[in-house]
């Protein structure tokens, strides 16, 4: 179908990605490493889970939904174990300097949560639909072979909407590790303190195993209900997040309202050209004859330069 | 610090994706003699590094300044030409010689330039690592199909004995250079200084100007189509020094070398795993290095992980992604 939707899919896929990673990320090489880190975490634990179910596919003979749910498991374990690995580096601060930005920072923790969470989502995401968007670069049209031979169009298939759909999985399962991640870092934090904060975990996992097996439906054509569902899902998980994080959901409401009024007034536009504005006019004070500055104050340069502009 | 190291590592393997494209014009020797090529590609290899040490002993300075200048004008004008037109056809575009050997001759004195004389950081680590990935092109173009696993190995545990053991020629290059106090490395090391000043970086350039990676190709017999007669050599140290980290150029070699085998033979997915175990078995050596302040052979460790994930992605990994992905199942 041609290299133009092959790029559009991953634009539209990984641009929450892209968007995550440059204003928390980018400016900080030691959080790139700790990216990369999460990236490698979640490989291990699909290479484990894999080999586990190549072990139990020789034995048993329907190892589909098992291995599934101990590939889930296996994920939150390597999330608990990337949180060993980090929590030690950051309480001890004698050895390497690692995120030395990052440690003074309010939310510190949540901000490496998010790193790892947003490394995990983007290998996973890439991992689903990297082959996926290959073959779209390809010449075919999805569904026409069968409904060729069958001479009817199966509404229960993906047809058509399939790069949709695989665009918005990719999507879901990004921001969906963020949120998870941030939520069993939370327990593995509090978790010595107060035994009863095994919540956040317990509601990662459940909702991880929840949206996975609600996706397992995808594949007998209930997509766009399975998508809403999960998208559902995806919301609740961000507003548990950020009462995690010290909000409300009051001010979770106010704050996506308030981006969306934002968005539509484009609010950001005018923010950048009203600081243009302003910055032209403190330098303008520079381009005038060096005769004009000497010893006049600003407003004295500014109201002397106004008939030179005129006139020039 | 390390982080800048592994921000322009990131540029490394991005040069591999060309062999995708140049698959078709891969040619495929009998795998019996894998095992030769890569027994005569180690020995040259040794013979290689071990006249480039006693040169440097005996201060024959001129014969390693000659060779590495005709070894960087071979592999940025030559090779790249051959390269470029390879690639131009593979993709169906009319590209007229002259053109193509403007475009390259830019492309090219731009590089021996940069490398040989004063240039920007950027531009510099840039070049440096065309000169890797070029070299792990010519590498991938010339080898039959296990020899590039064999050869990894093979490298691996040489550069565990020459830089550890103390009769290892690049222990002894090491020593020497710490002795004369001289960091005048010409042209065989990556140097990613970390400087976030921009004043001090243009002052500190010019004196960090001198030290340049580089790396020598050892010319297989086998090799009729391209008769660049360029030679590698592999200087594989990571130093640290004044905060900067150094990188021998065998290195980049090496991985880009595994990256663009993986490209070539399996699903993506397979090289982007690759890609990230190498990355991350790099930012785990490094302060190991750090720490202990002395050479470590930088190449073992990430290739070790790497290769542990391409043999299994073919076994387990890919069957069951594939499982999951093709029935839109979220894992």
């Amino acid at each position: 179908m041609g290299y133009p939707l092959t790029i559009a899919c991953y634009i539209a896929s990984f641009s929450p990605a892209i968007a995550l990673f440059y204003s928390f990320i980018a400016h900080d090489p030691v959080q790139i490493i700790l990216f990369f880190l999460g990236s490698f975490f979640w490989l291990v634990s699909i290479l484990f889970s894999s080999l586990i179910w190549f072990g139990l596919s020789s034995i048993l003979p329907d190892t589909f939904l098992i291995s599934l749910a101990i590939c889930i498991f296996v994920q939150e374990f390597s999330r608990v174990a990337y949180f060993m690995l980090g929590l030690n580096k950051i309480t001890r601060q004698g050895q390497i300097s690692v995120a030395p930005g990052v440690s003074d920072l309010h939310n510190a923790r949540h901000m490496l949560a998010l790193v790892c969470g947003l490394g995990m989502g983007v290998i996973s995401a890439l991992f689903y639909t990297m082959n996926a968007f290959a073959i779209f670069s390809g010449p075919g049209t999805i569904g026409l072979p069968d409904a060729l031979e069958t001479g009817v169009i199966d509404p229960n298939r993906a047809g058509k909407y399939l790069p949709l759909y695989y665009t918005l999985s990719a999507f879901l399962l990004t921001v969906f590790h963020v949120t998870w991640t941030i939520m069993v870092w939370d327990t593995c934090h509090k978790i010595k303190r107060s035994p009863s904060a095994f919540i956040p975990a317990a509601a990662a996992l459940v909702s991880h195993l929840f949206v996975t097996f609600l996706s397992s439906l995808n594949s007998r054509g209930f997509h766009v209900i399975v998508f809403s569902i999960q998208f559902l899902v995806l919301l609740i998980c961000i507003a548990y997040c950020n009462v995690i994080m010290g909000g409300t959901i009051g001010s979770f409401v106010n704050g996506i309202s308030q981006s969306i009024i934002d968005a539509i007034t484009l609010k950001q536009i005018r923010v950048l050209i009203d600081e243009r504005k302003m910055r032209n006019q403190r330098h303008a004070v520079p381009d005038e004859p060096m005769t004009e500055r000497g010893g006049v104050n600003e407003t004295g340069g500014s109201n002397s330069s106004a008939p030179d502009t005129i006139d020039a | 610090m390390i982080c800048v190291a592994v921000n322009a590592s990131l540029n490394t393997a991005i040069g591999i994706k060309s062999p995708k494209v140049v698959y078709g014009l891969f040619h495929s020797y009998d795998t019996e003699k894998s095992g030769v090529i890569t027994i005569v590609m180690m020995i040259l290899l040794v013979i290689t590094t071990s006249m480039g040490v006693f040169c440097y002993k005996k201060k024959l300075y001129k014969a390693i300044t000659i060779y590495i200048i005709a070894n960087s004008v071979a592999l940025l004008i030559v090779y790249s030409f051959l390269h470029f037109r390879k690639i131009v056809q593979a993709c169906s575009i009319p590209l007229s010689l002259p053109t193509s050997i403007f475009l390259v001759f830019q492309f090219g004195g731009l590089g021996i330039m940069c490398l040989h004389w004063k240039s920007q950081k950027r531009l510099h680590q840039f070049y440096l690592i065309m000169l890797a990935a070029l070299t792990a092109i010519f590498l991938l173009n010339s080898l039959p199909d296990w020899t590039v696993w064999l050869a990894i190995t093979s490298i691996s545990i040489w550069d565990i004995i020459a830089v550890l053991t103390p009769c290892g020629p690049l222990k002894i290059l090491v020593e020497t250079a710490n002795r004369r106090g001289d960091e005048n490395f010409p042209a065989i090391l990556y140097n990613s200084s970390s400087y976030a000043d921009t004043y001090e970086t243009t002052r500190s350039d010019s004196t960090q100007m001198t030290e340049y990676p580089n790396s020598s190709l050892s010319m297989l017999p086998t090799d009729s189509l391209l008769n660049s007669p360029s030679q590698t050599r592999q200087k594989k140290e990571v130093r640290e020094v004044e905060g900067s980290i150094r990188l021998g150029m065998g290195d980049f070699v090496f991985y880009s070398l595994m990256l663009g085998n993986t490209v070539q033979t399996c699903p993506f997915t397979t090289a982007v795993a690759c890609f990230v175990s190498n990355l991350v078995g790099l930012t785990i050596t490094l302060p190991v290095v750090t720490l202990s302040q002395t050479a470590i052979p930088a190449l073992p460790f990430p290739l070790a992980i790497a290769a542990l994930f391409y043999f299994s992605s073919h076994i387990a990994l890919t069957p069951f992604t594939n499982l999951f992905t093709l029935k839109l199942l979220l894992l």
